[in-house]
């Protein structure tokens, strides 16, 4: 694949380094809620820079509309 | 029953009514029958709850894709709200949800309780397994989820899961490896461990939880459905049927349906195309069975207009079948029998010949359903069974228009029959014998 191909987004690979970083402890749960309730706190915190992400985007993408909308 | 009463007097069931995520609902604290009521052990009920009727209750492995994807928003909008009111819920499963006036809502209300500050999402994982993975089977590997749903209450297992969704959206997309490969690899991995200490319970700040929900919402709100389109999408517009033969059954069952018929169960409705003539002629609810999807997509858009009507995905020849605890948790279509009428419309041929069902079985099915319906007898002659006998052997000796009658006449009283101008079909509309 050229260096031009499908570029990587800067957060997807965020996430693909902290997925390998993660350890396993070893808990004496069997119940695999449990295992969703101990990943949930990174997901969500995750899930919270998207959407910090996303609001900033849509500020912007405000911003410019106003202003072209004046300019019309 | 302190914590919903709690509730109750803060105003968030009500806030939540008045939105629309929840179902009506009324406490009859001071009403006289409230008090002669009693538990199925004899308990005295802490208090007692009257809602609306819901007209068909339907579960997930009966939805369409659109069904379950407004149901999965839905309940992330009443999670959403019931957050900003310092409300959360114990659970997050579509079995909750049910189509009442044509939008999905939230029918079990004790299962709202008072947010505890730190608290995380307990329903995170239920959510997944049933609305977001069979979601994600059907927008990213185009395979339809309601085989996988009725095969397992608990939904679909994450490793299982994972095995069958595309590697590249589950690793290259943030959701994707967040709510899947991620959220699977700990799955897997605490189910594995056998021994260690016990983690203190997590918790995580509510800014967190409500960007997990609203997220989600954003994700699968862009989801759509990669399934193949179906044969019978195309059945209303290129079939056999002359302008005339339509004409004349909708104006038999719109005759039908007006001499009183409330709840009408389209049996093989396809679109819906004849639950709306039943809706114009009076009936209140008009439930359209059949196992044809994108039929079934193309009914649930008209229930945008017409919130009396509600597909549900299933095989005539194959309904759904009781199911859970003791068999007893998720009704079978025979348990949740209730309509005024039936209507089967072409559709004993696709029964008898192309699901081998026997005749005489056919026509005690169907009034059994319901104590009127109209039926259409689509004899050999017809192209379409033409076409389905060319392939094989005609081993269907009493699959005759006589026979039929008799085997309905047993259980029945035939009241009015029209033949249809072209290809000899015949529209019986019965009544059970009481």
């Amino acid at each position: 694949m050229s260096r031009k191909g499908r570029p990587f987004h800067s957060g997807q690979l965020l996430a693909v380094l902290l997925a390998m970083t993660l350890a396993s402890p070893a808990y004496a749960y069997i119940d695999p809620v449990t295992g969703s309730f101990l990943i949930q706190g990174l997901v969500a915190g995750v899930m919270a820079v998207m959407g910090g992400v996303r609001s900033i985007r849509q500020r912007i993408i405000g911003l410019f509309r106003r202003r072209r909308d004046d300019q019309v | 029953m302190p914590a919903f009463q709690a509730l109750w007097e803060k105003g968030v069931h009500r806030a939540l009514i008045e939105q629309g995520l929840m179902i009506e609902t009324r406490w009859l604290a001071e009403s006289a029958s409230a008090g002669q009521l009693l538990g199925a052990r004899g308990e005295v009920p802490g208090c007692v709850l009257e809602h609306p009727r819901v007209a068909f209750f339907s579960y997930p492995y009966e939805w369409t894709f659109a069904q379950l994807k407004a149901a999965a928003l839905a309940h992330l909008d009443l999670q959403i709200a019931a957050l900003e009111l310092d409300a959360a819920l114990s659970d997050a499963t579509p079995y909750n949800m049910q189509s009442v006036g044509g939008r999905m809502q939230l029918i079990d209300v004790l299962s709202l309780r008072p947010y505890q500050d730190g608290e995380m999402w307990v329903g995170y994982n239920q959510f997944c397994r049933l609305f977001l993975l069979p979601l994600l089977l059907e927008a990213w590997s185009g395979v339809p989820f309601q085989p996988l749903l009725r095969g397992s209450l608990d939904g679909m297992r994450l490793a299982d899961a994972v095995r069958m969704l595309p590697a590249r959206k589950r690793w290259l997309t943030i959701n994707g490896l967040m709510h899947v490969t991620l959220h699977a690899s700990q799955e897997l991995s605490h189910s594995r461990a056998r021994t260690g200490k016990v983690a203190a319970r997590p918790t995580m700040p509510k800014s967190r939880y409500r960007a997990l929900l609203t997220e989600l919402r954003v994700w699968i709100n862009a989801l759509t459905s990669r399934r193949p389109k179906t044969f019978w999408d195309d059945y209303a517009v290129d079939n056999s049927y002359a302008r005339d033969d339509r004409l004349q059954k909708e104006e038999f069952v719109a005759d039908f349906v007006s001499r009183g018929a409330s709840t009408v169960w389209d049996l093989g409705g396809n679109s819906g195309d004849y639950s709306l003539v039943a809706l114009r002629a009076g009936a209140r609810h008009a439930v359209v069975f059949d196992s044809d999807l994108d039929a079934l997509e193309i009914a649930f858009q008209r229930q945008h207009d017409h919130p009396g009507l509600q597909p549900v995905v299933m095989d005539c020849g194959d309904p759904s079948p009781a199911l859970g605890w003791q068999q007893r948790e998720r009704g079978g279509l025979a348990e949740r029998v209730h309509a005024d009428a039936v209507l089967a419309l072409a559709l004993t041929h696709h029964l008898a010949i192309g699901r081998n069902i026997p005749p005489r079985s056919l026509a005690h099915w169907l009034v059994s359903l319901a104590p009127r319906g109209v039926v259409e007898f689509v004899p050999k002659a017809d192209p379409m069974v033409q076409r389905m006998l060319a392939v094989r052997e005609d081993v269907f000796h009493d699959f005759t228009e006589q026979a039929f009658l008799a085997y309905l006449e047993e259980v029945a009283q035939v009241q009015q029959t029209r033949r249809l101008k072209t290809g000899g079909r015949l529209l019986i509309a019965y009544q059970r014998h009481t």
